[in-house]
């Protein structure tokens, strides 16, 4: 009797996780989003990168890695939707644990990512880690539900059911994400789509003067630090703004004062920080409405632009 | 500890262990600690209130037996009653009390401003004082004899499958399985386990995706009219059974997991044919509990038909209000009172009017029409239940009048979760008219294999896609 159950009970658990299996499998390959395939890809790479691009929704919108192939220059966009100092250490860690170590990492370290704005995806990505990098970040958070919750693949993929329900109908279509690239749409010509950004922004920075996480720049120097001792050449780079984001007078004291701490930091570890909002490379498409699709990110049009300006700044031999 | 988190289901895991591996006379104690633990998990403070109640209990039914003469075991009934009440009462009942003897002083242009005790309601305080009660009044008409292990009494009072939100079990069918041996039993323990597999279902997927819209309705009804409110107090009648079904099939499962048996607290409901009939199937422990230790000692159905109308009528009230401290269970359960008063009235007359209008000729037309009539009865009776207050109550009523055809989506409800719960609403309509039997594990029983498992991939697969996200307290709970 007892046997028979039991045996029942491990048939039906087989059975389980090959349902699940099935139905996550569905989920993942007609719903994900580009944050999660971004992760994904993690695990996918086979060669040796040059450039390795680590940053939030802005990177994401502004580096193309088939600009940077033209010149043979093998490159992976990991830019997260939100994504902060929290998510770089873990993203740089899983992908130095799975794949050889790219010749430079180019991390973003825009204003935004330094306050309580970044790293707030309450689900996170973290969930679409591999099974060992998900239970190293879980363990050392101590989040053992989230992990026990991200062992079925189809309530790990929940929230993407129905969309992959209407894209596998036809009824849902998405941007084409490219290694990291997303080929966003949208741009500031629209006025309110401008009048609104700036709004948002001028209350914030008016309502929060003093927003800036100490914690971030500490995880922030952590990983700079850790890069260091793995013999990892890092860049660090502010992405282009719209210029009358910039022009906020709240905005910009404040600005001056992270663009100054990243300044120090990038020097004491000897790596270049480019803040593309003071070059002069950027200074037209700072302006041009056209090629961004909110005042704090481009469209894939001004990405592409973006990235020639970039592969030039870099400007080094690989 | 919500029995839809994980840190139950946690929980669950280890005392049915821990259950199993001790020797057969102190599972008690792994009971009774477990259930303390889980009712710690809410508010330590309140713990000592389970202790307390037990020991009341246990003395005065030890007294009660020991004394001969009858009017000494009244004065013993007659104190441990008040006792218990007084609990429940200072816990629950004295802000309602004292804002109503300030509104009533207030018609009379005498100001009185009554004060305010700012603490929380024990959870599940209305259950477990019912069962004390239960338990003193057979021993004093000798139907039981007063337990003598106090940890056994204990654990009655506290079992935490039944501490939240019933069923209010009776102690002659509880305390005897906790003398006795709950042998493991694999086939009992799969058999709770589909149980409350079933009471997710109902919990999650239907009753909290529901909420989501009812609850934005309720909560503002002036900005809702005509369809939308009739469609969110049909939605509150789904939700309601299914938040409160399915907490009792997750507790009645979770029992069974631990080896004991515990009665059922609903039979298909929304079935039944008259108010008579629906009160015979919902909350089916309190309901014949009410019947049992009220309705019958104010004399029942033995006594005059105005007297008997009046009898139904306090105990509905009664009923209303040990729900909750507010004017609006009071309405809830006066309207039901008076529905079934009138039910009974009218029987020859409604019984005539079926033969005028050949009902009888089309029995299976009349059956669903008594179903449909009862239903909406009840779900009219729901608005004042879940209203805010008795003035939201009206408005939604009145409001509902306006015949406004358009149905608006509050922002809050995604469009997809709530089809996929009304989906859910009509496997379970089926699934009750196909049942014959209260529950769900008995009716699959018979069934062949690949039938049943299919079953239970779909309910779990559910679950894991639809069930709501960071799911709500159970209804019943917060009484």
């Amino acid at each position: 009797m007892t046997t028979r159950v039991l045996g029942k009970t491990f048939l039906f658990l087989f059975v389980f996780f090959l349902l699940d299996h099935c139905l996550g499998s569905f989920i993942e390959r007609y719903g994900l989003s580009y944050n999660e395939r971004t992760v994904r890809s993690i695990y996918l790479q086979k060669e040796k990168l040059d450039i390795l691009f680590v940053g939030s929704s802005h990177m994401y919108s502004a580096v193309d890695p088939q600009i940077f192939a033209e010149r043979n220059i093998k490159s992976m966009n990991l830019g997260l939707a939100t994504a902060g100092p929290i998510y770089y250490t873990y993203m740089i860690r899983a992908f130095l644990n799975h794949n050889k170590k790219p010749g430079t990492i180019v991390v973003e370290a825009a204003y935004q990512d330094f306050t309580d704005k970044s790293d707030n995806l309450s689900y996170g990505y973290f969930t679409y880690l591999g099974f060992r990098d998900r239970l190293a970040y879980y363990l050392e958070r101590k989040d053992y539900r989230t992990f026990i919750g991200s062992l079925s693949r189809t309530f790990l993929n929940r929230d993407y059911f129905f969309s992959a329900v209407s894209a596998c109908l036809g009824k849902d279509t998405k941007a084409r994400w490219d290694n990291g690239f997303i080929y966003t749409e949208g741009s500031l010509e629209d006025g309110q789509t401008l009048a609104d950004g700036l709004k948002t922004y001028h209350d914030y920075f008016k309502d929060n003067p003093n927003h800036l996480l100490d914690e971030k720049f500490q995880l922030f120097d952590s990983i700079l630090s850790s890069l260091k001792e793995s013999g990892i050449d890092v860049i660090i780079i502010d992405l282009p703004e719209y210029r009358l984001l910039q022009d906020d007078p709240t905005y910009q004291p404040l600005r001056v004062q992270f663009v100054q701490k990243m300044f120090h930091m990038a020097s004491r570890y000897r790596y270049r920080f480019i803040d593309f909002n003071a070059s002069e490379s950027c200074k037209d498409l700072r302006k041009d409405k056209k090629l961004f699709r909110s005042v704090d990110h481009l469209n894939w049009q001004g990405g592409k632009v973006f990235s020639r300006i970039l592969m030039d700044a870099l400007d080094r031999p690989f | 500890m919500q029995f839809t988190s994980l840190n139950f289901l946690l929980f669950l895991l280890f005392l049915v262990t821990v259950h199993y591996l001790m020797p057969l006379r102190f599972r008690w104690v792994t009971l009774l600690l477990g259930s303390l633990y889980f009712y710690a998990c809410y508010k330590i403070e309140y713990v000592i209130l389970l202790p307390a109640i037990s020991a009341l209990i246990y003395f005065a039914g030890i007294r009660m037996e020991g004394v001969t003469s009858v009017l000494s075991r009244r004065l013993y009934l007659a104190a441990t009653i008040t006792s218990i009440l007084a609990f429940l009462i200072a816990f629950k009942y004295l802000n309602f009390i004292g804002e109503s003897a300030s509104g009533i002083l207030r018609h009379f242009n005498v100001l009185y401003d009554a004060p305010e005790f700012r603490f929380l309601v024990p959870v599940g305080i209305s259950f477990y004082t019912l069962k004390a009660l239960s338990y003193s009044i057979d021993v004093y008409r000798n139907d039981i004899s007063a337990e003598r292990h106090f940890g056994r009494l204990s654990l009655y009072i506290s079992f935490f499958p039944q501490l939240l939100a019933g069923p209010i079990e009776r102690s002659p069918r509880l305390l005897p399985q906790f003398r006795g041996n709950a042998n493991l039993d694999l086939r009992r323990i799969a058999d709770g386990c589909k149980l409350m597999l079933w009471g997710f279902f109902k919990k999650l997927v239907i009753a909290d995706q529901l909420a989501v819209y009812v609850n934005q309705v309720f909560d503002h009804p002036p900005d809702y009219h005509g369809v939308a409110l009739i469609m969110a107090a049909y939605l509150f009648t789904i939700q309601i059974y299914c938040d409160f079904s399915g907490y009792s099939d997750i507790a009645i499962g979770a029992a069974q997991v631990l080896g004991y048996n515990t009665m059922d607290n609903f039979n298909r409901p929304y079935l039944a044919e008259s108010v008579r009939e629906f009160w015979h199937r919902w909350h089916i422990s309190l309901s014949s509990w009410f019947r049992d230790y009220l309705y019958i000692p104010l004399g029942g159905n033995r006594v005059s038909r105005g007297r008997r109308h009046l009898n139904i009528l306090v105990v509905f009230v009664l009923s209303g209000l040990w729900h909750g401290a507010n004017s609006t269970f009071l309405l809830w359960g006066a309207f039901h009172g008076l529905a079934l008063s009138l039910s009974a009235a009218t029987t020859g007359a409604r019984k005539k009017a079926a033969v005028l209008l050949q009902l009888e000729r089309i029995p299976q037309f009349h059956k669903a029409l008594r179903i449909l009539v009862t239903f909406h009865i009840v779900a009219f009776a729901w608005i004042f239940f879940r209203a805010n207050s008795v003035s939201d109550a009206f408005l939604i009523m009145g409001n509902m009048m306006s015949l406004d055809p358009h149905l608006a989506l509050p922002k809050a409800v995604d469009l997809n979760y709530l089809v996929a719960a009304l989906v859910a609403v009509m496997a379970l309509l089926a699934v009750e008219i196909i049942q014959r039997r209260p529950r769900i594990d008995a009716s699959l029983r018979a069934a062949p294999i690949w039938y049943r498992w299919s079953i239970y991939y779909v309910l779990i697969f559910a679950i894991l896609l639809f069930g709501h996200k960071g799911s709500s307290q159970f209804i019943y709970a917060r009484f």
